[in-house]
């Protein structure tokens, strides 16, 4: 049997494996870009599932090229927060919640073609909770930029929750893509445990938020997960924020961390895992 | 002199009755069935309901005709709700980004014993020119509604890559058999 074709080889080795290789290769000589591994381990993960193409247009090639699209907006971001001499924009205007912002309209866009469908107040009501937990999840994880250990933990965790529950869905497929993501920000908690990583790059936080709310919404739109599942979800970059000792080290923090996150995960898998159930696996 | 006449306007209004007559499809009885290997184990069979179409036949000029087929792809079955379910998600047939499947032809050539139909293929967004062999066609008079019907099934393998579809390849067969089976009436 080909190696290469086995979901867990696909969207839990390879993108680990070359996330953690890129990140320690980085890390040394350009810090800063060292996190955006974990989104090249995303791409050569999804590649190897051969669903990397660009037409014909739908979401998942989307879903890719809005994800580049956050790697450039993030490095602004970047710059404009890391110089105090800009101070003069940040008091026009909150450089993270433009992020958010673009973060919601790339959602609502997004969805807005199969979801004007449907018409009248399904979309509406739709539409209004996409840009709800879109908001939700880049608000919480944006915030964490300045605490790395819990920053990694929860994207990992919420991407992995979202993967499971969306191949427990209908779609496995946007399922590997979210526990790809996972994987390779694994790489990154991973290698944060055992270096002094004092903050993680707009560029990488922005992109992995956009992809955890846009495969979380087409998991509700595209799959059959439920808002239900997403809003358990929305906890995990919440819970990820229960005070920790400081002086613990960072193995320790992201130990505890790691399991309250995949606590509040489980709920959501729990409830995606019953609703599966009520029909026999085909398999 | 009278019997020849009368042959002759019988066989001109018999042929008037199928030449470039326009028969609308019946959804209740035409639907593209599909064949795909499942994991080299099996071969995995479903159906597709139509929702519409109209094709013509034309047995005095040149033996040709035309034909235009609209298909549900959410209707899809393979006896299985949740297969059916995965099938419809964006890993296969991806229904709500792509609600439109059809069948529509350039060319029609119909013989003795069947025909072929040049023509395109939409399936998930993509547009790809597919060949259709004729196995078998019958024109009558209905015996319930009495209506001049006609119906034809063909076949034909398409790759499902070519229109997008690479989730699970190898593994998932490439190659897809397609039976479409059409009736109409006028």
């Amino acid at each position: 049997m080909n190696l290469l074709n086995l979901p867990e080889i696909q969207s839990g080795l390879i993108p680990f494996v070359s996330s953690l290789i890129l990140a320690l290769v980085l890390h040394s000589r350009w810090p800063q870009w060292s996190a955006l591994s974990a989104l090249a381990g995303f791409y050569i993960g999804a590649a190897s599932m051969g669903v990397l193409d660009l037409t014909p247009t739908r979401s998942a090639n989307r879903i890719f090229l809005l994800g580049l699209g956050f790697v450039a907006l993030g490095s602004i971001v970047d710059i404009i927060t890391n110089r105090s001499s800009n101070s003069s924009i940040r008091q026009v205007c909150n450089p993270i919640g433009l992020v958010i912002l673009a973060i919601v309209i790339s959602v609502a866009w997004l969805i807005y073609s199969p979801l004007s469908r449907q018409g009248g107040m399904e979309m509406v009501g739709s539409l209004l909770s996409a840009i709800a937990w879109s908001a939700l999840i880049a608000a919480g994880l944006l915030t964490l930029d300045r605490q790395p250990i819990r920053a990694y933990t929860a994207i990992t965790f919420l991407a992995l929750a979202i993967g499971i529950c969306t191949a427990l869905g209908a779609s496995i497929l946007l399922g590997q893509l979210a526990i790809g993501l996972s994987a390779s920000c694994g790489a990154l908690l991973l290698l944060a445990c055992f270096t002094n990583v004092q903050r993680v790059p707009l560029k990488f936080i922005a992109v992995a938020a956009f992809l955890c709310a846009a495969i979380g919404v087409a998991g509700v739109i595209f799959a059959k997960v439920t808002w239900l599942t997403l809003l358990l979800l929305a906890g995990v970059p919440l819970i990820v924020r229960l005070p920790l000792p400081v002086a613990w080290p960072r193995l320790a923090q992201a130990s505890v961390v790691s399991l309250f996150a995949a606590l509040a995960g489980s709920a959501a898998v729990s409830l995606a895992l019953w609703q599966s159930a009520q029909s026999t696996s085909y398999y | 002199m009278k019997k020849i006449s009368f042959y002759i306007l019988s066989t001109a209004l018999l042929s008037s009755a199928y030449a470039a007559d326009t028969y609308t499809v019946d959804p209740g009885h035409t639907y593209a069935h599909f064949a795909v290997s499942h994991l080299g184990f099996s071969t995995m069979r479903g159906r597709i309901d139509s929702t519409g179409g109209s094709f013509t036949i034309d047995t005095i000029d040149g033996n040709s005709g035309s034909v235009s087929v609209k298909l549900d792809p959410a209707s899809v079955d393979t006896g299985h709700d949740k297969r059916d379910d995965h099938l419809r998600s964006p890993d296969f047939l991806n229904v709500v980004e792509f609600p439109d499947m059809s069948y529509a032809s350039t060319s029609v050539t119909l013989t003795a014993d069947g025909g072929s139909v040049e023509g395109n293929l939409t399936m998930m967004g993509k547009t790809l020119p597919v060949s259709l062999d004729i196995t078998a066609m019958k024109c009558g008079e209905h015996p319930f509604s009495k209506k001049p019907t006609c119906g034809f099934d063909a076949t034909t393998t398409i790759k499902r890559s070519s229109f997008g579809s690479q989730y699970g390849l190898p593994a998932i067969g490439d190659d897809m058999q397609l039976w479409i089976e059409v009736e109409g009436s006028r």
